[in-house]
């Protein structure tokens, strides 16, 4: 769960892996810029317990990110951001976000929200994240 | 015939910890009580009132039990009694915060399934660092440096502790490894260390994040540098300690 503010927000309580919560978190500060590179994430244990998950968590959020070129692991160093560039999106791209976009979709109609509605709030996320602006 | 001083020792210390004992349920957050996490207002409402009079009046009577048991005792049996007497005390006062516990559970906010952390991390450094910290374990390996080499000097035997008001001596000491190399002290400081290190850094945030965030880190920096001057204090702590053996030698 992402939380706009500036804060990585996790709820235990859902039904998305916590690890996934972090990752998909992380994700989105990194795709915005709030982290330039070289800048450190908060280590591993100090996450953790400020979440109050196992390290172990925390540290899979980290791997996941790392091997999309997000991050730098370093022993006894932390995480550190590294310096990505957008890649050029092939033709299955949009495939491999096709399914979870639908079923996003899908329970979004099912929970009344109108497609024109689901379609602006989508773009407007977008662009902000674009711009950088959370 | 038990002591004017010690006789006023124990009194005092006996009041003072019913005193505390008296002020420790206000003195917490505002959504803690007795221990619970209960919605912000829930002290100021009348069942929390409630609550707080019924501990405040048990807790009364259970230290006057204690303590009429505690005098009586040392009538009959004499001042070895007391650290039976505080202890019992004590007991008394926790058991008397338990049963206000109880009854505050009920009124328990759910836990929360939502957690969130600042990623900025704020300022977790310990204070003073490692060069800082590592003053007291110096200071004590360069007295018992200072000792060693005046090892000859030591007596068989010295004195410890002494009496209320400084009087009779009743606490020695020989020239072992533990007594006169301040093993016990060493201890200490490194329960300290551990202690201010964890403070830092191992200890989840009530807060996130936020100026709360960042005033909850300031107060955990000062009750660790606090921590650290009564780790430098306690190399000159009178009772076993080097400063002693060094005035000694």
């Amino acid at each position: 769960m992402y939380n706009p503010i500036g804060m990585l927000r996790i709820d235990l309580a859902s039904s998305v892996p916590v690890y996934e919560q972090i990752a998909n978190g992380l994700r989105a500060d990194l795709v915005s810029g709030r982290f330039s590179p070289g800048a450190k994430l908060p280590t591993v244990r100090t996450l953790a317990i400020d979440l109050g998950v196992h390290h172990n968590t925390v540290a899979e959020a980290y791997r996941q990110l790392a091997s999309e070129g997000w991050l730098e692991l370093k022993r006894h160093h932390g995480a550190i951001v590294r310096e990505r560039h957008r890649p050029r999106a092939g033709a299955d791209a949009m495939e491999q976000f096709a399914h979870p976009l639908r079923e996003l979709v899908a329970r979004a109609l099912g929970e009344g929200l109108s497609p024109n509605a689901l379609a602006r709030e989508m773009t407007k996320s977008a662009r902000r994240l674009e711009r950088g602006v959370l | 015939m038990i002591k004017p001083v010690i006789t006023v020792t124990i009194a005092g210390v006996a009041i003072l910890h019913a005193v505390l004992f008296w002020f420790v349920p206000r003195l917490t957050r505002h959504d803690l009580f007795f221990a619970v996490t209960v919605a912000p207002g829930f002290r100021d409402d009348p069942e929390g009132e409630s609550i707080l009079r019924h501990y405040r009046t048990e807790l009364v009577l259970f230290c006057a039990l204690a303590l009429a048991a505690f005098v009586a005792g040392v009538s009959w049996l004499g001042v070895g009694i007391v650290p039976g007497g505080f202890l019992t005390q004590l007991v008394a006062s926790f058991i008397v915060f338990y049963r206000a516990r109880q009854r505050v559970l009920p009124h328990a906010l759910p836990p929360t399934t939502i957690r969130e952390a600042d990623l900025d991390g704020g300022n977790r450094i310990v204070p003073g660092g490692g060069v800082v910290a590592s003053g007291p374990f110096i200071l004590l390996v360069a007295c018992a440096a200072y000792v060693w080499i005046h090892g000859e000097e030591i007596p068989a035997r010295f004195t410890m502790q002494w009496g209320a008001g400084g009087s009779e001596p009743h606490g020695w000491a020989g020239h072992t490894l533990a007594s006169v190399y301040f093993l016990s002290t060493a201890g200490i400081l490194a329960a300290l260390t551990l202690i201010r290190y964890g403070i830092r850094h191992w200890v989840r945030s009530v807060h996130a994040g936020g100026p709360e965030f960042a005033s909850e880190l300031k107060f955990r920096g000062t009750v660790s540098t606090i921590l650290l001057a009564t780790e430098y204090s306690l190399p000159y702590n009178p009772r076993g300690s080097c400063w002693s053996l060094v005035v000694m030698v």
